[in-house]
Protein backbone atom coordinates (compact mmCIF):
# COMPACT_ATOMS: atom_id res chain seq x y z
CA UNK A 1 0.00 0.00 0.00
CA UNK A 2 2.74 2.47 1.01
CA UNK A 3 6.42 1.88 0.34
CA UNK A 4 9.22 4.19 1.51
CA UNK A 5 12.79 3.71 0.44
CA UNK A 6 15.51 5.82 2.15
CA UNK A 7 13.16 8.77 2.27
CA UNK A 8 14.51 12.10 3.50
CA UNK A 9 12.71 15.38 3.92
CA UNK A 10 14.55 18.64 4.21
CA UNK A 11 12.45 21.81 4.66
CA UNK A 12 13.34 24.96 2.72
CA UNK A 13 14.90 26.43 5.89
CA UNK A 14 17.45 23.60 5.77
CA UNK A 15 16.00 21.59 8.64
CA UNK A 16 16.16 17.86 8.01
CA UNK A 17 12.92 16.48 9.48
CA UNK A 18 13.31 12.91 8.19
CA UNK A 19 16.42 10.91 7.30
CA UNK A 20 16.75 7.57 5.53
CA UNK A 21 13.36 6.16 6.40
CA UNK A 22 12.66 2.80 4.78
CA UNK A 23 9.45 0.94 5.51
CA UNK A 24 6.54 -0.90 3.97
CA UNK A 25 2.91 -0.69 5.07
CA UNK A 26 0.65 -3.51 3.96
CA UNK A 27 -3.04 -3.45 3.20
CA UNK A 28 -5.20 -3.69 6.32
CA UNK A 29 -2.51 -2.81 8.83
CA UNK A 30 -3.12 -0.74 11.94
CA UNK A 31 -0.04 1.45 12.43
CA UNK A 32 0.81 3.83 15.27
CA UNK A 33 3.58 6.36 14.65
CA UNK A 34 5.04 7.55 17.94
CA UNK A 35 7.82 9.85 18.98
CA UNK A 36 8.52 13.03 20.84
CA UNK A 37 7.20 16.34 19.61
CA UNK A 38 9.42 17.42 16.72
CA UNK A 39 10.51 13.86 15.94
CA UNK A 40 9.03 14.07 12.43
CA UNK A 41 5.66 12.29 12.84
CA UNK A 42 3.63 14.94 11.01
CA UNK A 43 6.23 15.16 8.28
CA UNK A 44 6.10 11.40 7.74
CA UNK A 45 2.29 11.45 7.60
CA UNK A 46 2.25 14.36 5.15
CA UNK A 47 4.60 12.44 2.90
CA UNK A 48 2.57 9.24 3.17
CA UNK A 49 -0.59 11.13 2.23
CA UNK A 50 0.97 12.85 -0.75
CA UNK A 51 0.66 16.35 0.65
CA UNK A 52 4.40 16.87 0.37
CA UNK A 53 7.14 15.31 -1.71
CA UNK A 54 10.27 13.73 -0.24
CA UNK A 55 13.52 15.58 -0.86
CA UNK A 56 15.24 12.30 -1.71
CA UNK A 57 14.45 8.59 -1.78
CA UNK A 58 11.30 7.10 -3.24
CA UNK A 59 7.80 6.89 -1.89
CA UNK A 60 4.94 4.99 -3.53
CA UNK A 61 1.28 5.21 -2.50
CA UNK A 62 -1.03 2.65 -4.10
CA UNK A 63 1.99 1.80 -6.31
CA UNK A 64 2.18 5.36 -7.63
CA UNK A 65 5.57 7.03 -7.23
CA UNK A 66 4.83 10.32 -5.48
CA UNK A 67 7.92 12.15 -6.69
CA UNK A 68 6.78 11.76 -10.28
CA UNK A 69 3.20 12.96 -9.83
CA UNK A 70 2.05 16.47 -10.67
CA UNK A 71 0.36 18.65 -8.06
CA UNK A 72 -3.05 17.93 -9.55
CA UNK A 73 -2.38 14.17 -9.64
CA UNK A 74 -1.29 14.18 -6.01
CA UNK A 75 -4.45 16.12 -5.14
CA UNK A 76 -6.54 13.45 -6.87
CA UNK A 77 -4.62 10.74 -5.06
CA UNK A 78 -5.48 12.37 -1.72
CA UNK A 79 -9.18 11.96 -2.45
CA UNK A 80 -8.77 8.24 -1.86
CA UNK A 81 -7.09 8.77 1.49
CA UNK A 82 -9.06 9.69 4.58
CA UNK A 83 -7.16 12.46 6.35
CA UNK A 84 -7.60 13.64 9.93
CA UNK A 85 -5.44 16.54 11.02
CA UNK A 86 -4.04 17.66 14.31
CA UNK A 87 -6.03 20.90 14.06
CA UNK A 88 -9.66 20.40 13.21
CA UNK A 89 -9.77 22.33 9.96
CA UNK A 90 -13.54 22.44 10.02
CA UNK A 91 -15.52 25.09 8.17
CA UNK A 92 -17.37 26.91 10.90
CA UNK A 93 -19.76 28.65 8.56
CA UNK A 94 -21.12 25.35 7.22
CA UNK A 95 -23.28 22.78 8.91
CA UNK A 96 -21.93 19.50 10.26
CA UNK A 97 -23.25 17.56 7.28
CA UNK A 98 -21.82 20.05 4.79
CA UNK A 99 -18.43 19.65 6.42
CA UNK A 100 -18.71 15.90 6.16
CA UNK A 101 -19.79 16.16 2.51
CA UNK A 102 -16.79 18.27 1.43
CA UNK A 103 -14.63 15.38 0.11
CA UNK A 104 -17.59 14.11 -1.91
CA UNK A 105 -18.13 17.50 -3.47
CA UNK A 106 -14.44 17.76 -4.31
CA UNK A 107 -14.72 14.41 -6.03
CA UNK A 108 -17.82 15.63 -7.87
CA UNK A 109 -20.37 13.51 -6.02
CA UNK A 110 -23.62 15.27 -5.14
CA UNK A 111 -27.27 14.35 -4.73
CA UNK A 112 -28.93 11.38 -3.09
CA UNK A 113 -25.88 9.10 -3.07
CA UNK A 114 -23.83 11.84 -1.41
CA UNK A 115 -26.53 12.40 1.22
CA UNK A 116 -26.62 8.68 1.94
CA UNK A 117 -22.85 8.47 2.39
CA UNK A 118 -22.79 11.52 4.67
CA UNK A 119 -25.54 10.01 6.83
CA UNK A 120 -23.63 6.72 7.06
CA UNK A 121 -20.37 8.47 7.98
CA UNK A 122 -22.03 10.61 10.67
CA UNK A 123 -23.72 7.53 12.05
CA UNK A 124 -20.40 5.71 12.34
CA UNK A 125 -19.02 8.45 14.59
CA UNK A 126 -22.29 8.99 16.46
CA UNK A 127 -23.11 12.45 15.15
CA UNK A 128 -26.26 11.58 13.22
CA UNK A 129 -28.41 13.79 15.44
CA UNK A 130 -26.24 16.89 14.97
CA UNK A 131 -26.16 16.84 11.16
CA UNK A 132 -27.85 20.20 10.78
CA UNK A 133 -26.06 22.07 13.54
CA UNK A 134 -22.93 24.19 13.27
CA UNK A 135 -19.56 22.73 14.25
CA UNK A 136 -19.37 25.68 16.65
CA UNK A 137 -22.00 23.94 18.77
CA UNK A 138 -19.89 20.77 19.05
CA UNK A 139 -17.51 19.85 21.86
CA UNK A 140 -13.83 19.21 21.13
CA UNK A 141 -14.37 15.48 21.00
CA UNK A 142 -17.39 15.83 18.74
CA UNK A 143 -15.44 18.05 16.39
CA UNK A 144 -12.73 15.43 16.14
CA UNK A 145 -15.40 12.83 15.39
CA UNK A 146 -16.72 15.08 12.65
CA UNK A 147 -13.21 15.23 11.18
CA UNK A 148 -13.18 11.45 11.18
CA UNK A 149 -16.59 11.34 9.48
CA UNK A 150 -15.23 13.70 6.82
CA UNK A 151 -12.18 11.47 6.39
CA UNK A 152 -14.18 8.29 5.82
CA UNK A 153 -17.13 9.67 3.86
CA UNK A 154 -15.42 8.77 0.59
CA UNK A 155 -14.95 5.17 1.86
CA UNK A 156 -11.16 5.28 1.56
CA UNK A 157 -9.03 2.11 1.82
CA UNK A 158 -6.46 4.17 3.74
CA UNK A 159 -7.01 6.50 6.72
CA UNK A 160 -4.19 8.70 8.03
CA UNK A 161 -4.69 10.64 11.27
CA UNK A 162 -2.21 13.06 12.82
CA UNK A 163 -2.59 13.14 16.63
CA UNK A 164 -6.38 12.84 16.44
CA UNK A 165 -6.58 12.68 20.23
CA UNK A 166 -4.07 15.44 20.88
CA UNK A 167 -6.54 17.94 22.25
CA UNK A 168 -8.72 15.44 24.06
CA UNK A 169 -8.63 14.02 27.56
CA UNK A 170 -7.46 10.48 28.16
CA UNK A 171 -10.89 8.87 28.43
CA UNK A 172 -12.11 10.43 25.24
CA UNK A 173 -8.94 9.51 23.38
CA UNK A 174 -9.74 5.83 23.75
CA UNK A 175 -13.22 6.44 22.27
CA UNK A 176 -11.59 7.98 19.20
CA UNK A 177 -9.06 5.16 18.95
CA UNK A 178 -11.86 2.61 19.14
CA UNK A 179 -13.55 4.29 16.18
CA UNK A 180 -10.35 3.92 14.15
CA UNK A 181 -9.99 0.35 15.26
CA UNK A 182 -13.49 -0.44 14.06
CA UNK A 183 -12.55 0.87 10.60
CA UNK A 184 -9.43 -1.25 10.67
CA UNK A 185 -11.54 -4.28 11.45
CA UNK A 186 -13.41 -3.75 8.18
CA UNK A 187 -10.10 -3.99 6.31
CA UNK A 188 -9.18 -0.29 6.12
CA UNK A 189 -5.49 0.51 6.56
CA UNK A 190 -5.13 2.97 9.44
CA UNK A 191 -2.05 5.05 10.25
CA UNK A 192 -2.19 7.20 13.38
CA UNK A 193 0.46 9.52 14.79
CA UNK A 194 0.54 9.68 18.56
CA UNK A 195 2.30 11.84 21.03
CA UNK A 196 4.68 9.95 23.33
CA UNK A 197 2.26 10.06 26.26
CA UNK A 198 1.20 6.67 27.54
CA UNK A 199 -1.79 5.08 25.90
CA UNK A 200 -3.26 1.66 25.86
CA UNK A 201 -3.93 -0.64 22.96
CA UNK A 202 -6.70 -3.14 23.29
CA UNK A 203 -5.71 -5.11 20.19
CA UNK A 204 -2.52 -5.77 18.30
CA UNK A 205 -1.00 -3.11 16.14
CA UNK A 206 2.29 -2.08 14.60
CA UNK A 207 4.24 0.68 16.28
CA UNK A 208 6.75 2.85 14.43
CA UNK A 209 8.98 4.94 16.63
CA UNK A 210 10.60 8.10 15.33
CA UNK A 211 13.51 9.82 16.98
CA UNK A 212 14.87 13.05 15.60
CA UNK A 213 13.92 12.15 12.04
CA UNK A 214 15.17 8.59 12.19
CA UNK A 215 13.11 5.42 12.36
CA UNK A 216 14.28 3.90 15.63
CA UNK A 217 11.72 1.21 16.23
CA UNK A 218 9.29 -0.96 14.29
CA UNK A 219 7.46 -3.47 16.49
CA UNK A 220 4.24 -5.46 16.61
CA UNK A 221 2.42 -5.32 19.96
CA UNK A 222 0.06 -7.81 21.44
CA UNK A 223 -3.13 -6.62 23.09
CA UNK A 224 -3.37 -4.63 26.35
CA UNK A 225 0.26 -3.66 26.42
CA UNK A 226 1.10 -0.33 27.93
CA UNK A 227 3.67 1.66 26.01
CA UNK B 1 -21.04 15.03 -16.08
CA UNK B 2 -23.72 15.66 -13.47
CA UNK B 3 -21.02 16.04 -10.84
CA UNK B 4 -19.25 18.59 -12.98
CA UNK B 5 -22.47 20.55 -13.36
CA UNK B 6 -23.07 20.40 -9.61
CA UNK B 7 -19.55 21.61 -8.88
CA UNK B 8 -20.09 24.64 -11.08
CA UNK B 9 -23.49 25.26 -9.56
CA UNK B 10 -21.99 25.08 -6.09
CA UNK B 11 -19.20 27.46 -7.05
CA UNK B 12 -21.77 29.89 -8.43
CA UNK B 13 -23.83 29.60 -5.25
CA UNK B 14 -20.73 30.29 -3.16
CA UNK B 15 -19.90 33.32 -5.27
CA UNK B 16 -23.44 34.64 -4.86
CA UNK B 17 -23.39 34.15 -1.12
CA UNK B 18 -20.07 36.02 -1.02
CA UNK B 19 -21.95 38.99 -2.42
CA UNK B 20 -24.54 38.75 0.31
CA UNK B 21 -21.88 38.48 2.99
CA UNK B 22 -20.27 41.81 2.25
CA UNK B 23 -22.89 43.82 0.37
CA UNK B 24 -21.49 47.30 0.94
CA UNK B 25 -17.91 46.64 -0.16
CA UNK B 26 -19.15 44.64 -3.13
CA UNK B 27 -21.56 47.38 -4.16
CA UNK B 28 -18.68 49.86 -4.19
CA UNK B 29 -16.69 47.45 -6.36
CA UNK B 30 -19.59 47.12 -8.79
CA UNK B 31 -19.97 50.90 -8.96
CA UNK B 32 -16.28 51.44 -9.66
CA UNK B 33 -16.53 48.95 -12.51
CA UNK B 34 -19.71 50.63 -13.75
CA UNK B 35 -18.01 54.01 -13.91
CA UNK B 36 -14.89 52.55 -15.48
CA UNK B 37 -17.03 51.12 -18.26
CA UNK B 38 -19.66 53.80 -18.74
CA UNK B 39 -17.36 56.79 -18.81
CA UNK B 40 -15.33 55.78 -21.89
CA UNK B 41 -18.40 54.24 -23.55
CA UNK B 42 -20.38 57.44 -23.05
CA UNK B 43 -17.59 59.73 -24.17
CA UNK B 44 -16.89 57.64 -27.25
CA UNK B 45 -20.57 57.77 -28.13
CA UNK B 46 -20.54 61.58 -27.84
CA UNK B 47 -17.42 61.86 -29.99
CA UNK B 48 -18.85 59.61 -32.65
CA UNK B 49 -22.07 61.60 -32.69
CA UNK B 50 -20.14 64.85 -33.12
CA UNK B 51 -18.02 63.28 -35.84
CA UNK B 52 -21.16 62.15 -37.60
CA UNK B 53 -22.53 65.67 -37.48
CA UNK B 54 -19.34 67.27 -38.67
CA UNK B 55 -19.13 64.87 -41.61
CA UNK B 56 -22.80 65.07 -42.48
CA UNK B 57 -24.96 68.12 -42.17
CA UNK B 58 -22.30 70.52 -41.12
CA UNK B 59 -19.37 69.32 -43.09
CA UNK B 60 -20.37 70.61 -46.51
CA UNK B 61 -18.40 73.85 -46.54
CA UNK B 62 -20.52 76.93 -46.62
CA UNK B 63 -20.38 80.63 -45.82
CA UNK B 64 -22.61 82.50 -43.43
CA UNK B 65 -23.05 86.17 -44.18
CA UNK B 66 -24.32 88.44 -41.41
CA UNK B 67 -25.71 91.85 -42.34
CA UNK B 68 -25.07 94.76 -40.02
CA UNK B 69 -27.91 95.45 -37.58
CA UNK B 70 -28.89 98.67 -39.28
CA UNK B 71 -29.24 97.06 -42.73
CA UNK B 72 -32.62 97.84 -44.29
CA UNK B 73 -34.63 95.96 -46.90
CA UNK B 74 -32.88 97.70 -49.75
CA UNK B 75 -29.48 96.63 -48.48
CA UNK B 76 -30.71 93.07 -48.15
CA UNK B 77 -32.15 93.26 -51.66
CA UNK B 78 -28.85 94.41 -53.12
CA UNK B 79 -26.91 91.61 -51.40
CA UNK B 80 -29.53 89.13 -52.64
CA UNK B 81 -29.17 90.41 -56.20
CA UNK B 82 -25.40 90.45 -55.92
CA UNK B 83 -25.33 86.82 -54.79
CA UNK B 84 -27.79 85.76 -57.48
CA UNK B 85 -25.57 87.33 -60.10
CA UNK B 86 -22.39 85.53 -59.06
CA UNK B 87 -21.48 82.38 -60.95
CA UNK B 88 -19.29 81.05 -58.08
CA UNK B 89 -22.30 80.90 -55.75
CA UNK B 90 -24.19 77.66 -56.25
CA UNK B 91 -27.14 78.47 -54.00
CA UNK B 92 -28.04 80.61 -51.06
CA UNK B 93 -30.75 80.93 -48.44
CA UNK B 94 -31.93 84.08 -46.75
CA UNK B 95 -32.79 84.06 -43.03
CA UNK B 96 -34.35 87.30 -41.91
CA UNK B 97 -33.82 88.55 -38.38
CA UNK B 98 -37.55 88.07 -37.67
CA UNK B 99 -37.37 84.49 -38.90
CA UNK B 100 -34.31 83.79 -36.77
CA UNK B 101 -36.02 85.30 -33.73
CA UNK B 102 -39.18 83.29 -34.34
CA UNK B 103 -37.10 80.12 -34.44
CA UNK B 104 -35.49 81.05 -31.18
CA UNK B 105 -38.85 81.83 -29.62
CA UNK B 106 -40.11 78.38 -30.55
CA UNK B 107 -37.39 76.99 -28.32
CA UNK B 108 -38.84 76.10 -24.94
CA UNK B 109 -37.15 77.97 -22.16
CA UNK B 110 -35.78 80.68 -24.41
CA UNK B 111 -39.19 82.14 -25.33
CA UNK B 112 -39.61 84.00 -22.07
CA UNK B 113 -36.13 85.46 -22.09
CA UNK B 114 -36.60 86.67 -25.63
CA UNK B 115 -40.00 88.12 -24.81
CA UNK B 116 -38.38 90.62 -22.48
CA UNK B 117 -36.23 92.06 -25.28
CA UNK B 118 -37.49 95.38 -26.62
CA UNK B 119 -35.54 95.08 -29.87
CA UNK B 120 -34.58 92.17 -32.12
CA UNK B 121 -30.87 91.64 -31.47
CA UNK B 122 -30.39 89.31 -34.42
CA UNK B 123 -29.03 90.36 -37.81
CA UNK B 124 -30.35 89.28 -41.19
CA UNK B 125 -28.25 86.48 -42.56
CA UNK B 126 -27.51 84.48 -45.72
CA UNK B 127 -26.28 80.89 -45.83
CA UNK B 128 -24.27 80.50 -49.02
CA UNK B 129 -23.00 77.37 -50.76
CA UNK B 130 -20.13 77.94 -53.16
CA UNK B 131 -19.57 76.10 -56.40
CA UNK B 132 -15.89 75.57 -55.63
CA UNK B 133 -15.39 74.40 -52.07
CA UNK B 134 -11.58 74.37 -52.06
CA UNK B 135 -10.32 76.32 -49.04
CA UNK B 136 -8.61 79.08 -51.08
CA UNK B 137 -11.66 79.61 -53.29
CA UNK B 138 -13.90 79.85 -50.24
CA UNK B 139 -11.54 82.26 -48.59
CA UNK B 140 -11.40 84.60 -51.60
CA UNK B 141 -15.20 84.53 -51.91
CA UNK B 142 -15.45 85.31 -48.21
CA UNK B 143 -13.10 88.28 -48.57
CA UNK B 144 -15.04 89.65 -51.52
CA UNK B 145 -18.43 89.35 -49.82
CA UNK B 146 -17.10 90.87 -46.60
CA UNK B 147 -16.37 94.14 -48.47
CA UNK B 148 -19.95 94.52 -49.63
CA UNK B 149 -22.12 97.32 -48.34
CA UNK B 150 -23.83 96.76 -44.96
CA UNK B 151 -22.21 93.36 -44.56
CA UNK B 152 -20.98 92.99 -41.00
CA UNK B 153 -19.17 89.68 -41.20
CA UNK B 154 -18.78 86.59 -43.39
CA UNK B 155 -17.52 83.36 -41.96
CA UNK B 156 -16.36 80.18 -43.60
CA UNK B 157 -17.91 77.34 -41.75
CA UNK B 158 -15.63 74.70 -43.16
CA UNK B 159 -12.90 76.11 -40.95
CA UNK B 160 -15.15 75.44 -38.02
CA UNK B 161 -15.79 71.92 -39.26
CA UNK B 162 -12.06 71.35 -39.67
CA UNK B 163 -11.38 72.61 -36.20
CA UNK B 164 -14.09 70.32 -34.87
CA UNK B 165 -12.48 67.45 -36.75
CA UNK B 166 -9.10 68.17 -35.22
CA UNK B 167 -10.70 68.49 -31.83
CA UNK B 168 -12.46 65.17 -32.26
CA UNK B 169 -9.22 63.48 -33.26
CA UNK B 170 -7.64 64.83 -30.13
CA UNK B 171 -10.62 63.80 -28.00
CA UNK B 172 -10.49 60.29 -29.46
CA UNK B 173 -6.89 59.92 -28.52
CA UNK B 174 -7.59 61.30 -25.07
CA UNK B 175 -10.43 58.85 -24.65
CA UNK B 176 -8.13 56.03 -25.70
CA UNK B 177 -5.84 56.96 -22.82
CA UNK B 178 -8.76 57.31 -20.45
CA UNK B 179 -10.12 53.93 -21.52
CA UNK B 180 -6.77 52.29 -20.88
CA UNK B 181 -6.61 53.91 -17.46
CA UNK B 182 -10.13 52.88 -16.52
CA UNK B 183 -9.56 49.36 -17.80
CA UNK B 184 -6.73 49.14 -15.33
CA UNK B 185 -9.07 50.50 -12.66
CA UNK B 186 -11.60 47.79 -13.49
CA UNK B 187 -9.01 45.03 -13.48
CA UNK B 188 -7.58 46.30 -10.22
CA UNK B 189 -10.98 46.50 -8.55
CA UNK B 190 -11.77 42.89 -9.43
CA UNK B 191 -8.25 41.84 -8.49
CA UNK B 192 -8.46 43.34 -5.03
CA UNK B 193 -12.00 42.21 -4.17
CA UNK B 194 -11.16 38.68 -5.27
CA UNK B 195 -7.95 38.83 -3.27
CA UNK B 196 -9.96 39.85 -0.23
CA UNK B 197 -12.25 36.86 -0.75
CA UNK B 198 -9.32 34.49 -1.09
CA UNK B 199 -7.69 35.77 2.08
CA UNK B 200 -10.98 35.50 3.97
CA UNK B 201 -11.36 31.90 2.78
CA UNK B 202 -7.79 30.90 3.69
CA UNK B 203 -8.89 28.19 6.09
CA UNK B 204 -11.32 26.63 3.68
CA UNK B 205 -8.80 26.73 0.86
CA UNK B 206 -6.26 24.97 3.03
CA UNK B 207 -8.65 22.17 4.01
CA UNK B 208 -9.98 21.59 0.53
CA UNK B 209 -6.43 21.55 -0.79
CA UNK B 210 -5.35 19.00 1.82
CA UNK B 211 -8.24 16.67 1.19
CA UNK B 212 -7.66 16.58 -2.52
CA UNK B 213 -9.07 19.63 -4.28
CA UNK B 214 -7.20 20.59 -7.43
CA UNK B 215 -6.19 24.19 -8.09
CA UNK B 216 -9.04 24.42 -10.59
CA UNK B 217 -11.60 23.43 -7.99
CA UNK B 218 -10.21 25.95 -5.50
CA UNK B 219 -10.11 28.76 -8.05
CA UNK B 220 -13.62 28.20 -9.36
CA UNK B 221 -15.82 30.07 -6.85
CA UNK B 222 -13.46 33.04 -6.96
CA UNK B 223 -13.54 33.17 -10.74
CA UNK B 224 -17.32 33.07 -10.60
CA UNK B 225 -17.25 35.85 -8.06
CA UNK B 226 -15.00 38.04 -10.23
CA UNK B 227 -16.97 37.43 -13.40
CA UNK B 228 -20.23 38.06 -11.55
CA UNK B 229 -18.86 41.33 -10.25
CA UNK B 230 -17.79 42.28 -13.78
CA UNK B 231 -21.19 41.47 -15.26
CA UNK B 232 -23.05 43.32 -12.51
CA UNK B 233 -20.70 46.24 -13.13
CA UNK B 234 -21.49 46.14 -16.85
CA UNK B 235 -25.20 46.09 -16.11
CA UNK B 236 -24.85 49.06 -13.78
CA UNK B 237 -22.78 50.80 -16.49
CA UNK B 238 -25.62 50.14 -18.91
CA UNK B 239 -28.05 51.79 -16.52
CA UNK B 240 -25.72 54.77 -16.07
CA UNK B 241 -25.39 55.16 -19.83
CA UNK B 242 -29.14 54.99 -20.24
CA UNK B 243 -29.67 57.64 -17.57
CA UNK B 244 -26.86 59.77 -18.97
CA UNK B 245 -28.28 59.61 -22.46
CA UNK B 246 -31.72 60.65 -21.26
CA UNK B 247 -30.29 63.54 -19.33
CA UNK B 248 -28.16 64.63 -22.28
CA UNK B 249 -30.99 64.41 -24.77
CA UNK B 250 -33.29 66.47 -22.57
CA UNK B 251 -30.57 69.08 -22.22
CA UNK B 252 -29.66 69.14 -25.90
CA UNK B 253 -33.24 69.37 -27.22
CA UNK B 254 -33.38 73.22 -27.27
CA UNK B 255 -30.11 73.37 -29.20
CA UNK B 256 -31.30 70.73 -31.65
CA UNK B 257 -34.42 72.81 -32.30
CA UNK B 258 -32.37 75.95 -32.71
CA UNK B 259 -30.06 74.55 -35.35
CA UNK B 260 -32.70 72.31 -36.87
CA UNK B 261 -30.29 69.39 -36.69
CA UNK B 262 -30.77 66.27 -34.64
CA UNK B 263 -28.18 66.48 -31.88
CA UNK B 264 -29.74 63.82 -29.69
CA UNK B 265 -27.77 60.67 -28.94
CA UNK B 266 -28.96 57.39 -30.34
CA UNK B 267 -29.64 54.66 -27.78
CA UNK B 268 -27.26 51.79 -27.22
CA UNK B 269 -28.22 48.63 -29.04
CA UNK B 270 -28.60 45.23 -27.43
CA UNK B 271 -25.49 44.16 -29.29
CA UNK B 272 -23.49 46.96 -27.73
CA UNK B 273 -24.88 45.95 -24.35
CA UNK B 274 -23.78 42.36 -24.86
CA UNK B 275 -20.37 43.57 -25.97
CA UNK B 276 -20.05 45.65 -22.83
CA UNK B 277 -20.98 42.64 -20.67
CA UNK B 278 -18.62 40.32 -22.53
CA UNK B 279 -15.73 42.77 -22.33
CA UNK B 280 -16.28 43.27 -18.65
CA UNK B 281 -16.73 39.55 -17.98
CA UNK B 282 -13.55 38.70 -19.89
CA UNK B 283 -11.50 41.33 -18.13
CA UNK B 284 -12.87 40.30 -14.75
CA UNK B 285 -12.17 36.65 -15.44
CA UNK B 286 -8.56 37.40 -16.33
CA UNK B 287 -7.93 39.59 -13.32
CA UNK B 288 -9.63 37.23 -10.87
CA UNK B 289 -7.60 34.36 -12.30
CA UNK B 290 -4.44 36.34 -11.75
CA UNK B 291 -5.58 37.41 -8.30
CA UNK B 292 -6.44 33.89 -7.09
CA UNK B 293 -3.24 32.42 -8.49
CA UNK B 294 -0.98 35.07 -7.01
CA UNK B 295 -2.73 35.10 -3.64
CA UNK B 296 -2.71 31.30 -3.40
CA UNK B 297 0.97 31.22 -4.24
CA UNK B 298 1.66 33.73 -1.47
CA UNK B 299 -0.42 31.70 0.97
CA UNK B 300 1.28 28.40 0.16
CA UNK B 301 4.70 30.05 0.36
CA UNK B 302 3.86 31.08 3.93
CA UNK B 303 2.84 27.56 4.90
N1 LIG C 1 7.02 23.48 7.20
C1 LIG C 1 8.13 23.34 7.94
N2 LIG C 1 9.19 24.12 7.70
C2 LIG C 1 10.33 23.97 8.43
N3 LIG C 1 10.48 23.11 9.42
C3 LIG C 1 9.46 22.30 9.71
C4 LIG C 1 8.23 22.37 9.00
N4 LIG C 1 7.40 21.44 9.51
C5 LIG C 1 8.07 20.83 10.50
N5 LIG C 1 9.29 21.34 10.62
C6 LIG C 1 10.33 20.89 11.55
O1 LIG C 1 10.59 19.53 11.31
C7 LIG C 1 10.70 18.84 12.52
C8 LIG C 1 9.68 17.73 12.58
O2 LIG C 1 8.40 18.31 12.62
P1 LIG C 1 7.07 17.46 12.68
O3 LIG C 1 7.10 16.54 11.54
O4 LIG C 1 5.93 18.42 12.77
O5 LIG C 1 7.24 16.67 14.03
P2 LIG C 1 6.12 16.08 15.01
O6 LIG C 1 4.86 15.98 14.26
O7 LIG C 1 6.70 14.75 15.41
O8 LIG C 1 6.04 16.99 16.17
C9 LIG C 1 10.54 19.83 13.64
O9 LIG C 1 11.81 20.20 14.12
C10 LIG C 1 9.85 21.00 12.99
O10 LIG C 1 10.27 22.19 13.59
MG1 LIG D 1 3.01 16.85 14.59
Amino acid sequence: MITLNTVAKRYPDGHEALRGVTLDIEDGEMVLVTGRSGAGKSTLLRLMSGIERPTSGSLAIHRQEITRLSNAARARLRRNIGLVFQDHFLLMDRSVEENAALPLHIAGLYGREAKRRVATALEKVGLENQARTSPLALSGGERQRLCIARAIVNRPRLVIADEPTGHLDQGYASVILDIFRSFNETGVTVIIAMHDAAFETSSPCRILRLEDGLLSGDTETASSEAL
Amino acid sequence: MLGWFHQHLTALRQALSQFGRNPFANLIGVLVIAFSLSLPAGILRLINQAAFLSEGTLHEPHLTLFMSLDADDAAVRSVWDGLAARTDVREFRYISSTQALAELKATPGLAEAIGTLDRNPLPHAFVIRARNTAPQALESLRATLARWNKVERVQVDSAWAKRLDALLQFARRGTGGLTALLTVALAFTVFSTVRQQVLAARGEIEVTHLIGATAGYIRRPFLYFGVLEGILGAMAAWLLLWLGRRWYNDAIQPLSDLFAVNLSLAGFSLREGMLLCLTSAGLSWASSYLSVSLTLRRLSAKR
